[in-house]
């Protein structure tokens, strides 16, 4: 295997993760409950964290105008007025660092209207722990390889 | 002259993978266009067109920013295509279009397109004053926009007031200032363009240094009868990296021999040039690097006070959210102090620890320079990984805004109520990821390469890079983390 074979197999593992996460799960479900409100430009609070195959309940508000809550991996897409409150439940199937996003525009920063769902596994965000350990290996493995050969500095 | 034909295979080859170069001079399509004297007036022409369109509706169109073409085209497709696409393949192309100094060059040239017999420029043809001849009045004008993003990329009107305040300038330095002295010392974007320019995969070269050398007459500098000469204050023949050369063809014009190559090359090439390093080149990609952290938490990240504190008309309700000054006071500080200070701080830090694992002459000062080129391919693939939801998430604008760019509810092309939906949201992180890792490898890969640059030895180049190969890694942690963390 040369040089190059190795660095495409490296860059190849991001691409494995969600292969390898989406099929090791044996999840067992809790049923969690968040109070989310949403307002211009943020979710309080702005990340949630559970665990892979949880039911997840969030019980929405909006603290001034009428803001989406949208995650387009889980199908999650809801919207909530002022005064309102909306109950939204869906089962944490994947794992993985989703964006929950405005869906309704909201005024000037509602492009950036962003939150977080984080979806572990055993108390474990594996996609960025294994996103890390590909780039440590990457750099790593980069460094070893390029550093062993001396190569004449073209100009 | 050679001229050889290149298969299309031949072609994608040299670009995607850079087994050899490969001179686009020498296919004819490409001469002839380059050569050509009206090529540059018929893509300005154009791309002015739009932007004559982008100010107006800055001024005149709806103030929300998604529904406004000002926003919507500068800060989705025109900053999505440069970071991706433009900078990282084809360096500075985008000055070749840019409408910003297209009057300053047709008032100082007298016309749109040919030489007039018996030319002589308009205006005073001044020397930029040289206490100011480098690359900080740019930082500090980059930076000072910068403070402003949030603003900018959200009140069509503020991103119509910075283009039309640029376009002004630029013709306004035209008048007592020779050529491009607005493009080498002022504009914003110039600076961030050519820093990372070195990393692209185009390039302009002399094909034979000797002949430049001999050849007195210098039309790629000084013009010939039909052509003008570099109008970027830089010397063709003796071009060694892409920083301060915009592609405007115009030495390729002139040059009597043909001794100008547009080359496809491998990516980062420059990153190695020795001549012309200096600490404001590198402070660029120190701010750089910092901002795009920043901006990623600001406009991507969960932290709501983040956003409220760069957005400085916030009249907050809330009692968690400072009031709007206080809010700006603090990130204002948070971009000054992270860009100037924090990041080329630590990573001083780094260098004095690589220093000090050798027992080498070379001073701090040459391997904080030095290594600084290193950042260039990470920093970029932040960049990347920064731009690429912006347009997986937010394509919609775009067409809604085609049909309909001052929000006044035309519907021009039956696009204006296609529904806000992402495309493929999954896999953004996993773009984002692969920028990243494709990003740290060419930083390994330069640093190793720069190291044995400073240090002759090759046990130590090897081991005074352990600590930048550390912060590199540390660097793209950071970006994974905000993004998938
Ligand atoms: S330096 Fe700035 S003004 Fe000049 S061509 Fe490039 S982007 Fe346009
Ligand atoms: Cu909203």
């Amino acid at each position: 295997m040369n040089k190059r074979h190795l660095i495409l197999l490296l860059l190849s593992l991001p691409i494995a993760v969600p292969l390898f996460t989406s099929i090791s799960a044996q999840p067992q479900s809790t049923h969690r409950y968040f109070n989310v409100t949403a307002r211009q430009f943020a979710y309080e609070p702005g990340t949630i964290v559970v665990n892979q195959g949880d039911i997840v309940t969030v019980r929405l508000r909006s603290a001034d105008v009428t803001h989406g809550f949208y995650i387009a991996e889980l199908g999650v897409n809801e919207t909530v007025s002022f005064g309102e409150e909306k109950i939204i439940t869906f089962v944490a199937e994947k794992v993985g660092a989703f964006k929950i996003r405005c869906s309704v525009t909201c005024g000037p920063l509602h492009p950036f209207m962003v939150g977080e769902l984080i979806v572990e596994q055993k108390g474990l965000n594996v996609v960025f722990i294994g996103s890390t350990a590909i780039i440590i290996l990457v750099g790593v493995v980069s460094f070893a390889l390029i550093g062993k050969k001396r190569v004449k500095v073209e100009q | 002259m050679s001229s050889r034909s290149w298969s299309v295979k031949e072609l994608l080859s040299s670009f995607l993978l850079h087994r050899k170069e490969f001179d686009l001079t020498d296919i004819g399509f490409f001469r002839r266009l380059f050569k050509h004297r009206a090529f540059q007036w018929a893509v300005i022409t154009p791309n002015l067109l739009v932007f004559v369109i982008v100010v107006w509706a800055g001024f005149v169109g709806t103030p929300v920013g998604n529904m406004n073409f000002a926003v919507v085209f500068v800060w989705i497709v025109w900053w999505f295509a440069l970071m991706t696409v433009l900078v990282p393949l084809f360096s500075r192309l985008w000055c070749l279009i840019c409408p910003l100094p297209a009057f300053g060059d047709w008032l100082q040239r007298r016309g749109f397109i040919r030489r007039a017999a018996n030319f002589k420029w308009f205006g005073w043809n001044k020397p930029w004053p040289s206490p100011i001849k480098n690359l900080w009045p740019v930082n500090f004008i980059f930076l000072f926009i910068a403070t402003f993003i949030v603003l900018l990329t959200t009140r069509p009107v503020v991103t119509g007031i910075l283009l039309l305040s640029l376009f002004v300038l630029g013709t306004l330095l035209a008048l007592p200032f020779a050529k491009r002295a607005f493009c080498r010392y002022v504009c914003p974007v110039g600076g961030f363009l050519g820093l990372y320019s070195m990393f692209a995969a185009i390039e302009i070269r002399p094909k034979d240094r000797t002949l430049c050398e001999h050849h007195v007459a210098k039309e790629c500098v000084r013009g010939s009868d039909t052509s003008f000469g570099c109008p970027w204050l830089i010397y063709p023949g003796g071009l060694e990296k892409n920083n301060y050369c915009g592609l405007c063809m115009e030495c390729v014009k002139a040059c009597p021999y043909d001794n100008l190559a547009v080359r496809i090359r491998r990516f980062g090439k420059d990153l190695l040039v020795k001549s012309g390093r200096a600490l404001d080149e590198v402070y660029k990609a120190h701010i750089m690097l910092a901002l795009a952290v920043i901006y990623i938490a600001i406009t991507q990240g969960p932290w709501g006070w983040l956003r409220d504190w760069g957005n400085v008309f916030y009249k907050p309700t809330y009692d968690f959210a400072l009031s709007g000054l206080q809010g700006f006071a603090l990130h204002a500080t948070l971009v000054w102090s992270g860009a100037l200070i924090i990041a080329p701080g630590i990573f001083y830090l780094f260098c004095s620890a690589s220093r000090a694992l050798v027992k080498s002459a070379a001073s701090i000062k040459k391997i904080f320079i030095d290594f600084s080129y290193s950042l260039i391919p990470i920093g970029l693939a932040g960049w990347v990984g920064f731009s690429t939801p912006i347009i997986f998430i937010n394509w919609s604008y775009v067409v809604n805004v085609l049909s309909d760019p001052f929000g006044w509810g035309w519907d021009l092309l039956g696009t204006k109520y296609i529904p806000w939906k992402p495309i493929f949201p999954e896999i953004v992180p996993y773009i984002q990821i692969l920028a990243v890792a494709i990003g740290l490898i060419y930083s390994i890969k330069y640093g190793i390469e720069l190291s044995r640059q400073i240090f002759e030895d090759e046990g130590e180049a090897l081991k005074a890079f352990i600590p930048i190969a550390i912060f590199l890694m540390l660097v793209s942690i950071l970006f994974i983390w905000l993004f998938v963390g």
